[in-house]
């Protein structure tokens, strides 16, 4: 079989660049409400690269909240990332350091359920399949959210034509492919209560702590019960 | 022109986003994992798929309870059936993206 490079990861990404176009153009337009100029979205996007993230930042420059509580927030909200890139370190345990950290850098919840993908099928991803992969979703996200802003009020709501459906699509085409690999090791009444302990947890967690907060900790939740059952 | 307090809020963000990015890589040439972690990680990739699948379709504020966007949801389950028959990732999206702009639309 012939190895898979940096061009198979990019197109590999094409779901995360529709969706990304439309949350990145819908994340523009937000910005520039906020008072953020198309050069600041521009540094933001290339610096921080984070969706859930950049949102709540621009709330908070809105509010002018004090740095120390947007460092906190921000970070609470990409917290899961340390979750999803020490999984990662074990999909790539010999590349070097630096290929690592240029993977994780670049690395999103988008990518990573891609990479989720190809890891059923592939054994031995590559990290220049991984960089196309990541770099797709990047130049996609920079583009967009940069002409949301400049063009600001000027276009129609990009969410009435589902495109900003494209994630979440891709969400549950990820979920289903891992759930088929899954069924495969494990009994499925533990899957059900994995799952289930991940929809009660997130559901009460809601109502007490931010969305992205009940994400992570349901998460945990989640992976815990499931090494709970293993006992 | 980039506004100095708009500059520092950047600047704090992308750091404190990093740096959990990072870390773990680091991490890992330290200390091996230990064997309850990696078992711990082997859940994370449906769990987290889950997780986030959850917080696109309900929206959720603190302080009130969890409320379902049907139209999102209900378009699920098509895209569910068309990656579970066709595999084909692609062609789930699309047909998600046609059933949710339809939705809207009547909706």
């Amino acid at each position: 079989m012939k190895e898979k490079g940096f061009w198979d990861g990019a197109r590999a990404a094409m779901p995360t660049v529709f969706g990304y176009l439309s949350i990145g153009l819908a994340f523009g337009i937000v910005a520039a409400k906020a008072g953020v100029s198309p050069l600041e979205t521009a540094l933001m996007s290339i610096m921080v690269y984070s969706g859930s993230g950049q949102f709540a930042l621009a709330a908070l420059i809105l509010s002018k909240a004090p740095l120390a509580s947007i460092a906190m927030t921000v970070f609470l909200i990409n917290l899961r990332h340390f979750l999803m890139n020490l999984h990662t370190s074990t999909v790539f345990p010999t590349a070097s350091l630096g290929q690592q950290v240029l993977i994780g850098t670049f690395m999103t919840d988008e990518s990573y359920g891609v990479m989720l993908g190809e890891n059923l099928q592939n054994k031995n991803i590559l990290p220049k399949w991984m960089y196309g992969n990541n770099f797709a979703g990047y130049l996609t996200w920079i583009t967009a959210t940069v002409l949301g802003c400049v063009l600001g009020g000027l276009i129609p709501n990009p969410d009435a034509f589902g495109i900003d459906f494209a994630l979440i699509a891709m969400f549950v085409a990820i979920f289903a492919s891992q759930l088929e690999g899954m069924v495969r090791t494990v009994k499925l009444p533990k899957i059900a209560w994995i799952l289930g302990a991940v929809l009660l947890s997130y559901l009460v967690l809601a109502i007490f702590i931010s969305g992205s907060l009940a994400v992570l900790m349901a998460t945990l939740i989640g992976c815990t019960v499931g090494v709970m059952i293993d006992d | 022109m980039i506004d100095t307090y708009i500059l520092a809020a950047i600047i704090v963000s992308a750091l404190v986003t990093w740096i959990p990015r990072i870390f773990p890589y680091i991490l890992v040439r330290f200390a091996k994992l230990p064997d309850k972690v990696v078992q711990f990680l082997g859940y994370l990739p449906i769990t987290i798929i889950f997780a986030l699948i959850l917080s696109s379709i309900f929206t959720v504020e603190v302080g009130s309870l969890p409320r379902l966007n049907w139209l999102e949801t209900i378009a699920v389950l098509p895209t569910f059936l068309v990656i579970s028959k066709s595999k084909n990732v692609m062609l789930a999206v699309v047909t998600g993206i046609i059933c949710i702009a339809f939705l809207r639309l009547v909706f």
